[in-house]
């Protein structure tokens, strides 16, 4: 069943004149509970605007938007309620701590909900857990981490939320390998726990191609391409039209291909890259 | 969104009262604005308004922008032309009711208040629409550069720069806030409904990582200009110098005309 669907979605920021195109132009897709969808697109294809309108920050200027098959606006007053079915993580989220403590900013979200006491220090706790955040840093002053451990504090206040479909711009963003990897094995875990519907920003292909079902391709406010993460990194020559490009070992393995080597070249992550060399070894010998 | 709040609201047509040089702009601008008080009769006023229509028609800036600019103050304009009207005597009397009483002169008095309000908004216009804020602020320290033979000069560059720091900064200041403000609506703030105390409170989760940010910008560009030898204004060149072209010749004489012609109005 689908969590979150849009229909002919289409912005325009005010402010820019009509000359220009729209911000975003036309946007349909659905995402299904349980299910992983990336978005790539080169700098200001739309990709954060397209965000901001999946749980009403944004009112699209035509188009709905339908969370569990009701329209997002049907009661405009209530777009406050919705913000905690869809959890949206900024780009840098650290710099919207503002609490005394790392564990009063987790709160703050749920605090909104309107959650009891008890209720919302058993979700901080789980999801400080899930996260790593250790019990000493979340005695500390927000201010007092370092940027990575501030993402993961930033993270837990929206995920502490249980959001139906948790929305993430560029959460990797100026992240050490570990840091990435901890934070993506944190999203499907909650993603394991919550069945919740994720949408990802990313410009690494690799972390793509490791989270994602679909693949969603925008280039100047337009779907250009969406479909399963084999589909769309198949097409590399039209990816490098828009500026974008394929897992950097689909790269390796396109050329081993191109070299005359008898070799797959769908392959997206690095242990099935090694794995399919290895198979080739053994065929060969 | 805050986004469509606009400071220093130049408008680029590249036109030749964009061009001028700035200090002498500047200085062109308050001379005719302090004639347009020093003007005596109609005549006096109606040279300036020709020669604010012709910078006006020069500067290619969309007629609309500047009565833009007039909107928020016709409050004013209105309140001093009321207040001359019933309060100025003299003349023919017009018409009469209770204790007011309109008088020709008292008409004549209100028209030539609201003209000069309105010249002087327009004329005030001309510099925000055709001149950027930092050009503006290089012209401020240009000018006030003789304060250096006092000891001043220091102070003079550390506030031009200043000035132009706090310009440079206002658009991302605004885009900061911006995304602070969808940042915490999206963990359920909610900043339209509620009392004022309430509101108040509420103000507190933006408030906060916005001083947070400027700090950090602050230190960051202090560190950045460090590491670029900045060591205040001594010995400091400029990229762009300011330099006086034909166009400022010309409008140096233009002011000038205008201004002569308004003393001899008022001699004779
Ligand atoms: N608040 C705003 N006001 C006006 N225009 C905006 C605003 N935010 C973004 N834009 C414009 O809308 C377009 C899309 O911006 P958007 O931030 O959605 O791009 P993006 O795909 O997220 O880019 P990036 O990869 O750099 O984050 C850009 O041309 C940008 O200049
Ligand atoms: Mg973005």
């Amino acid at each position: 069943m689908s969590i979150l669907k849009t229909k002919n979605l289409s912005f325009t920021y005010p402010q820019i004149s009509s000359v220009h195109h729209a911000t975003i132009n036309d946007i349909s897709f659905s995402l299904d509970s349980g299910e992983t969808i990336g978005i790539i697109g080169h700098t200001g294809s739309g990709k954060s605007t397209l965000l901001q309108t999946l749980n009403g920050l944004i009112k699209p200027d035509s188009g709905m938007v339908f969370l569990n098959e009701k329209d997002l606006w049907e009661n405009p007053k209530e777009i406050y309620q919705k913000r905690f079915k869809v959890g949206l993580v900024f780009q840098y989220p650290e710099y919207q701590l503002f609490e005394e403590t790392a564990y009063k900013d987790i709160a703050y979200g749920p605090k909104n909900m309107g959650l009891s006491d008890e209720e919302i220090d058993l979700r901080i706790n789980e999801y400080s857990a899930l996260l790593g955040i250790t019990e000493d840093n979340l005695n500390k002053s927000p201010f007092e981490l370092s940027g990575g451990e501030k993402r993961r504090v930033a993270l837990a206040g929206i995920l502490a939320m249980e959001p139906d479909v948790l929305v993430l711009d560029e959460p990797t963003a100026g992240l050490d390998p570990i840091g990435r990897t901890m934070l993506f094995n944190a999203i499907k875990e909650y993603q394991i726990k919550t069945n919740a519907g994720v949408i990802i920003v990313s410009h690494s292909m690799e972390d793509l191609s490791k989270m994602c079902d679909k693949l969603l391709v925008l280039s100047g406010g337009e779907i250009k391409k969406f479909g399963s993460v084999k589909d769309v990194f198949l097409d590399s020559a039209e990816l490098n039209n828009l500026g974008l490009d394929v897992p950097m070992v689909t790269r390796v393995m396109l050329e081993l291909k191109a070299k005359g080597l008898d070799i797959r070249s769908d392959i997206f992550t690095v242990d099935e890259a090694a794995k399919e060399i290895l198979n080739f070894f053994s065929q060969s010998l | 969104m805050i986004k469509n709040f606009t400071l220093g609201q130049y408008f680029n047509t590249a036109s030749v009262i964009h061009k001028l040089d700035s200090r002498f702009k500047l200085v062109e601008i308050i001379a005719l604005i302090v004639f347009i008080f020093l003007a005596p009769n109609f005549v006096g006023i109606g040279i300036l308004s020709a020669a604010v229509l012709l910078v006006i028609l020069l500067s290619k800036v969309p007629v609309t922008m500047y009565l833009r600019n007039l909107k928020p103050i016709i409050a004013i304009i209105i309140l001093t032309a009321l207040l001359n009207i019933f309060y100025v005597s003299g003349g023919t009397v017009l018409f009469s009711w209770w204790i007011f009483t309109v008088t020709s002169e008292g008409l004549l008095k209100a028209a030539f208040m609201a003209t000069r309000i309105v010249l002087m908004i327009l004329i005030s216009s001309v510099l925000t629409y055709t001149t950027t804020p930092t050009e503006l602020t290089d012209a401020i320290e240009s000018l006030l550069s003789p304060l250096r033979f006092i000891g001043l000069g220091e102070a003079v560059h550390t506030l031009a720069m200043m000035m132009t720091i706090a310009l440079r900064f206002i658009p991302t200041l605004t885009d900061e806030t911006d995304k602070i403000m969808s940042a915490q609506k999206a963990r359920g703030a909610d900043m339209e409904n509620g009392g004022i105390f309430k509101r108040l409170k509420a103000l507190m989760p933006i408030l906060i990582p916005l001083l947070f940010s400027s700090v950090r910008r602050a230190n960051e560009l202090a560190e950045a200009m460090d590491c670029r030898c900045y060591t205040g204004g001594k010995g400091r060149t400029r990229m762009k110098k300011l330099s006086p072209t034909f166009y400022d010749f010309i409008a140096i004489i233009f002011t000038v005309v205008i201004c002569a012609s308004i003393i001899f109005l008022r001699i004779f």
